[in-house]
């Protein structure tokens, strides 16, 4: 008898983490109040844990929830992977686009491929890396990549498309009465109260779609084959004692749960698991018209001493229940040498010396190289930037900046009443503000653009910046001069001119300059840090 | 009545000259019935007539007093706000800051006018197009929390809602967006706070009507004075509430620090945003309103008065 209520359970559950995942991401937005439960995602990665913790020297605590996970795993096995990841969750949908025929695993010339042993070398490599000082961790963890992807290319494509909707509503009378109220309830719920647009959504979208395309090899390609924090789980795995066990006297060798199984877990024959690769879907009872399997309560094996695995076709190996499944010599040897030519590829970056860098950090952000490394790239601090001043780098920042949060004043300004980024970061490489500190955060230094500017190029007064100015006795000051303008009158002027020892780097000047396309006034990053003098 | 009475010339002439007489008392006991109660019916007829209100206390209770007795001196405000009328309040509410920082105007003000406006049977909505996000804004500056308590609308400004109109004899401008519940208003109440600007001088009344104006905005900082003037010709407002309970003197429109705010405790209301402008320049900052460039314009269009001694300013203390 087919057996589909346990699929059916875990799909129901999927989709709950799933929506639950994707509310907590639209709420991460002003308003927020318990900034630990918004950024609750990011800190489910033991992976991101690790090496945040390895690249930043400093365990950070915030990653608890991530050993709750862990412990959990050691009894459940790689249910995260299977029931909460959103990143797996995507792929089990889109998997039906890209995989229709649901094909697991990988197959040259007719021959099965083993991929399953590379995430490993992944793992490795991003922790080797870490110890490098360098956070890639932070590029490739799912729960990263997923929150990313979600909150500044995905999330702002669906806002985009419904407001357009409505919008080219609005202007057909009698719908209108009805899209307008409708409108504005979507507005204070699902969609975002302003236009919201990210630099470099491309970049940041096409990693994304880079891991669903893969499983045109295989269904759950990137969780079988390439997910680090997959891989972290599989290791501990081992140790489940909520196996899926067969009755090889029931089952008839039909092969239904191989083909069915979507992270291919399922040896051969039918009647092994794979441990490190079961994500406890349990599409395989629904498939058994035998009633030949079931989940249950076993002892673990971590050394496969008990029981034979099934049999395997030739020539996939896997060694399934020795050591670290699939990774041989070479492999390990491969990965320690990717991992020593990565390190000084991203990090010879020209953005760690001082005097080069160009970007502007959110408030609170730590010195450039410490804040690379503590930066794990999820994407939550631009998700809750209420002027959407927060944009993800590509490689404006070097390579081992990339998708780091950058403060573009000309898209937006940072709110000087608003501290919300440094509070909703997961990891410490924002230090939490109080509003009272934005006064001292400096952040950049603006400078005026004499050629552009239209009192110093043109005579004749404008001073927004000034107006906008939000330090308490103005960052920028005025000089008030006589001059003979164009037509060869005796006019006064007022010149605007920045006071470099207030000004916070804020960049509302920047971005509310009246002159068009590139700004009069622009910020640059900061002469001198703050704290830093009396 | 004698039947048998002459009617004569001279009796004639006085029943004439009584019911005349009394044609044009009965005339008078409507208004003398208010000038009794209200003391001056005329002042809302007046574009010179200024009610200036000192309070005591800047409770939420003194201020609501402020303004209903300054609205009395006005001639109530039914005679502005009728039943079913749409009525748009326009604060300033140009920055993210609360109110004790002297940026926006007293919550406490919008919503005793609000209330009002709603008693009296209008359809109100609070609004302004802030610099700063106007979803912060309007939190920060507790105008949530009016609109909630009032019971009336807040209006976050859509930008397709703004209306190409031709200013009528711009000095500077020949057309301006207005937005369109301004637009469809039966009743403008502007209620700006006094402030320092810095490159307007000081910010009040007329200067507050930009936030109902689209566009670009800060492209009109060019020639802005005269650009004023134009919000003003574009924009007309019936009542004018000026909020100087407290008044930023140093780094307006969006700074300053605790020191810079000087405590009036006063509000001024008017028919005329040029008077309200003139009388609040000179009494609050010293400022006289002939050097402010946007006043002299405005009075040089004869748009309004800006001699203050010129100005009916009707004080009451409360």
């Amino acid at each position: 008898m087919r057996n589909p209520v346990w699929s059916k359970v875990r799909a129901v559950f999927q989709l709950l983490f799933w929506l639950t995942f994707i509310s907590l991401l639209i709420a991460t937005r002003e308003p927020v109040n318990d900034p630990d439960m918004y950024n609750f995602l990011p800190r489910l990665s033991v992976h991101l844990g690790l090496t945040h913790s390895l690249a930043a020297k400093h365990i950070i605590d915030s990653f608890i929830p991530a050993l709750v996970i862990l412990g959990a795993t050691v009894f459940l096995g790689r249910f995260f992977c299977g029931w909460i990841c959103p990143m797996g969750s995507t792929i089990d949908v889109t998997d039906k686009m890209v995989r229709r025929d649901k094909r697991n695993v990988v197959r040259i010339k007719n021959k099965k491929v083993s991929i399953q042993q590379y995430k490993y070398l992944v793992l490795l490599a991003s922790t080797l890396t870490a110890l490098g000082g360098l956070q890639v961790g932070g590029l490739i963890d799912p729960l990263s990549l997923a929150y990313r992807t979600y909150s500044t290319a995905l999330y702002p494509y669906f806002d985009s498309l419904v407001k357009n909707i409505f919008l080219g509503l609005y202007y057909i009378p009698g719908v209108n009465l009805v899209s307008e109220p409708v409108f504005s309830l979507l507005k204070t719920t699902v969609l975002d109260f302003n236009v919201i647009m990210f630099y470099n959504h491309l970049a940041v979208f096409g990693v994304f779609l880079g891991v669903i395309i893969v499983s045109r090899m295989a269904r759950r390609f990137w969780c079988q084959s390439l997910c680090p924090l997959g891989a972290f789980y599989g290791l501990t795995s081992k140790f489940s004692i909520f196996r899926r066990v067969v009755d090889t006297d029931k089952c008839t060798n039909c092969l239904a749960c191989v083909r069915e199984c979507r992270t291919n877990a399922i040896t051969d024959d039918g009647t092994g698991t794979r441990e490190t690769e079961c994500i406890k879907c349990f599409e395989c009872l629904k498939s058994c018209d035998y009633d030949a399997i079931r989940f249950s309560l076993v002892a673990p094996d971590p050394l496969g001493k008990r029981g034979k695995p099934g049999k395997e076709e030739q020539p996939g190996p896997l060694p399934a229940y020795t050591g670290v499944p699939g990774v041989d010599r070479r492999g390990f040897l491969y990965s320690v040498l990717a991992s020593a030519m990565l390190l000084p590829v991203f990090k010879l970056n020209p953005g760690y010396k001082a005097s080069h860098a160009s970007i502007i950090r959110p408030p609170g952000a730590k010195e450039e190289k410490d804040f690379l490394q503590y930066c794990v790239r999820c994407g939550e601090c631009m998700k809750v930037c209420p002027t959407n001043a927060l944009h993800p780098t590509f490689l404006e920042s070097g390579v081992d900046g990339m998708f780091t949060p950058r403060l573009i004043p000309r898209l937006g300004y940072c709110e000087k009443n608003c501290v919300l980024c440094s509070h909703i970061c997961p990891t410490e490489a924002l230090t939490p503000l109080q509003v009272e500190d934005k006064e001292t955060t400096i952040i950049g230094t603006a400078y005026i653009r004499k050629e552009l500017c239209i009192p110093w190029s043109e005579y004749r007064d404008c001073l927004v910046c000034e107006e906008v100015c939000p330090t308490e006795t103005k960052a920028i000051k005025l000089d008030e001069r006589k001059v003979i303008n164009e037509q060869g009158k005796k006019v006064t002027v007022l010149f605007p001119f920045v006071v470099e020892d207030l000004c916070i780097g804020c960049g509302i000047c920047e971005n509310k300059c009246p002159v068009g396309g590139s700004s009069a006034i622009v910020v640059r990053s900061p002469k001198i840090s703050s704290g830093q003098f009396l | 009545m004698h039947i048998n009475a002459k009617s004569n010339r001279r009796s004639f002439i006085k029943k004439v000259a009584s019911f005349t007489a009394m044609l044009s008392v009965s005339q008078w006991v409507d208004p003398l019935a208010r000038m009794i109660t209200r003391i001056s019916p005329v002042l809302a007829d007046d574009p010179r007539a200024l009610v200036v209100v000192k309070g005591s206390e800047m409770s939420k209770a003194g201020m609501e007093k402020m303004v209903k007795r300054g609205l009395t001196q006005m001639g109530g405000l039914d005679r502005f706000v009728k039943r079913g009328m749409k009525v748009v309040i326009k604060p300033n509410l140009g920055f993210n800051s609360s109110p004790e920082r002297a940026h926006t105007t007293h919550p406490y003000l919008v919503e005793t006018v609000a209330k009002m406006c709603k008693a009296l049977g209008a359809e109100v909505k609070i609004m302004d197009r802030p610099v700063h996000n106007a979803r912060l804004v309007y939190k920060t500056s507790k105008m949530v929390e009016v609109a909630d308590n009032a019971g009336v609308n807040l209006e976050y400004m859509d930008g397709r809602k703004y209306q190409k109109v031709n200013v009528p004899g711009g000095m500077n401008l020949r057309s301006l967006k207005v937005y369109k519940d301004i637009r469809e208003a039966d009743v403008i109440i502007n209620m700006p706070i006094a402030k320092h600007h810095s490159s307007a001088t000081l910010t009040m009344a007329m200067k507050n009507l930009m936030g109902v104006i689209g566009g670009n905005r800060g492209i009109y900082h060019l020639g802005l004075h005269k650009n004023i003037v134009d919000f003003t010709k574009t924009v007309p407002v019936q009542l004018v509430i000026l909020d100087a309970t407290r008044v930023l003197t140093r780094h307006g429109p969006s700074s300053g620090r605790p020191q810079d705010i000087k405590h009036p405790e006063t509000i001024v209301m008017g028919v005329n945003p040029v008077a309200v402008d003139a009388y609040s320049a000179q009494a609050f900052f010293g400022i006289s309103p002939s050097s402010i460039d946007y006043l002299k314009y405005a009075s040089r269009e004869g748009m309004g008065e800006i001699n203050t001694r010129n100005l009916r300013v009707k004080r009451i203390s409360v």
